[in-house]
């Protein structure tokens, strides 16, 4: 049984690590790029 | 537009035949796979013969692969693209017609196999029908995804990795069609076969209009 | 007088904060906030809340994770097509963007799904690995869309490369379809189904119908904060892209204007 535990953590965690890794990614990439371009044209509009 | 296709055909073709690259080295590549095979797969433990419909096809896919290459870095290389374009031809036809010859080079190539693992892996070939049928529709299925996929990674210097990228996981069911339909023709119970080939029909339809419509606006910037 | 030059002055300066200074929004904020405590109500039921299951023990809480990701690795897949379908119909790039980020996003989802599946395959099955239908086509699924997105960052043009990808994208759904069944017809005519049954048992309900409910809403409010952000991204990067174009054509112009300039002066 605590074994299975094991797996059920490593699981959760590589997940929600997955995830926050590319949150985080996606989200510096964003503000870096919206440094270079000029403010009009940041959104689609 | 059948008109079209079939001069866009019968120059690719002309042009295999006076170059003779499918010939002299698709295959013999082909013909290698299966050697190479049996040496990862040793002969005398039946490994082998169980898995001669699946290391045909598979034969078949990568040489199949290379003569799509083949195919357009044929247009790309001389800026063939530009003329064909600017030549007037129906773009359908464009298509159709490398699928036409490719599927022709595909068949030969086929054939051959089919005679080098009859030799080389001692098969029985039987269930004719639906071998036949198999082989005609698979090819289509190959020719029509490996064209239009080919011209979408075409004139671009990544072509040559993008193209199996692209194409291989799309014809994974062709792959596996055509494969246990020549496990049933070969083991005697064909009917099992025959909703496969029916899959394998509908991929080759689906991937015929979409090149038949797609080549066009594809063509434009190519 | 005096106000107006230090205003002028100040004027040169580039106004930094007249726009958003990064992908968020107040949207994204909400939407953010009611993400983080989805998942933790997630965690919660499914980590501890929730009872483990009479067959798979406690492996069953990876579940709560695993099927939600699935669905949305597909779902992402579909808008992924749509998106193609609409660009290719109305050439609107919006679309082509909501497609490109949908299938990076299910890309990531598919990659969640198999490592979820792996997991746990391993305290159930014993293997890490089984070619059954549903794990195999996931893992088509993830070939596929990386395709796909290989395509839309060919180094070309942003026309040519959008309508490449969307090609590419309108044929993904069909393909998963035709793949989908191949690899079911495959795997269930000679095996026995009962082998390799669905990791949820047909009888789920209670605590545990509720936690993989909670799954979907956690999961799914994080696949809609995710594509809001990369859509924001996308669209960054295809603005730096066309202002380097835009540059180079300011450039030409300058020269030419020069040119006239230099030669009509009299």
């Amino acid at each position: 049984m605590n074994d299975t535990w094991g797996y059920v953590a490593a699981a959760w965690i590589i997940v929600m690590g997955t995830f926050l890794v590319y949150a985080i990614v996606t989200i510096v990439r964003g503000r870096a790029l919206s440094k270079q371009v000029p403010p009009e044209r940041r959104r689609w509009s | 537009m059948i008109h079209d296709a079939l001069l866009v055909a019968g120059k690719d073709l002309r042009l295999e035949l006076r170059s003779r690259v499918a010939l002299n080295q698709i295959v013999p590549f082909a013909l290698l796979v299966l050697v190479l095979f049996a040496f990862a797969l040793d002969p005398d433990r039946g490994l082998l013969e169980a898995a001669t419909p699946g290391l045909y096809w598979v034969a078949v896919l990568f040489s199949g692969l290379l003569a799509l290459q083949r195919s357009f870095s044929v247009e790309a290389a001389d800026g063939n693209h530009d003329a064909l374009r600017l030549s007037g031809l129906d773009p359908a036809g464009i298509f159709l017609g490398k699928v036409l010859a490719v599927s022709v080079q595909l068949l030969v190539l086929e054939v051959l196999l089919a005679v080098g693992v009859a030799v080389l892996y001692s098969t029985h070939l039987g269930g004719w029908p639906l071998l036949l049928v198999t082989v005609v529709v698979a090819t289509t299925c190959i020719a029509a995804a490996g064209t239009l996929y080919g011209v979408v990674a075409a004139g671009l210097r990544v072509r040559e990795t993008l193209l199996p990228l692209l194409l291989l996981p799309v014809l994974a069911p062709v792959l596996i069609g055509s494969t246990r339909a020549f496990e049933a023709a070969l083991g005697g119970t064909p009917s099992e076969g025959w909703p496969w080939v029916g899959l394998m029909s509908v991929f080759a339809l689906l991937y015929i209009v979409a090149g038949v419509l797609g080549f066009g606006p594809l063509l434009e910037e190519a | 007088m005096t106000t107006q030059i230090a205003r002028g002055s100040k004027g040169v300066e580039p106004a930094a904060d007249a726009g958003p200074t990064s992908t968020g929004s107040r949207g994204t904020l909400i939407l953010g906030i009611l993400t983080l405590v989805a998942l933790g109500t997630l965690a919660l039921f499914a980590l501890v809340l929730s009872p483990d299951d009479s067959n798979q023990g406690d492996a069953v809480r990876i579940m709560y994770i695993h099927v939600p990701s699935a669905t949305l690795a597909y779902t992402g897949c579909g808008l992924a097509t749509l998106g193609s379908i609409m660009y290719l119909w109305r050439k609107s790039q919006w679309w082509d963007l909501v497609a490109y980020a949908s299938a990076e996003i299910a890309a990531v989802f598919t990659a969640v799904t198999l490592v979820t599946g792996m997991i746990w395959g391993r305290p159930t099955w014993g293997v890490y690995w089984v070619w059954d239908a549903r794990l195999t086509s996931t893992a088509m699924l993830l070939l596929l869309l990386l395709g796909y997105l290989a395509v839309h960052r060919l180094p070309a043009e942003y026309s040519v490369r959008a309508k490449r990808a969307s090609i590419v994208g309108l044929l993904l759904v069909p393909n998963v379809i035709i793949v989908r069944q191949s690899v079911n017809w495959w795997r269930t005519l000679h095996q026995k189904p009962t082998l390799f049954s669905n990791g949820l048992g047909s009888k789920i309900e209670g605590l545990m119908l509720f936690s993989l409910f909670l799954g979907f809403v956690a999961i799914g409010l994080l696949f809609a904060w995710l594509l809001i952000h990369r859509f924001r991204l996308a669209w960054l990067e295809e603005q730096i892209a066309e202002e380097g174009i835009d540059a180079s054509i300011a450039a030409r112009r300058a020269e030419a204007g020069d040119i006239g300039r230099w030669e009509g002066t009299p």
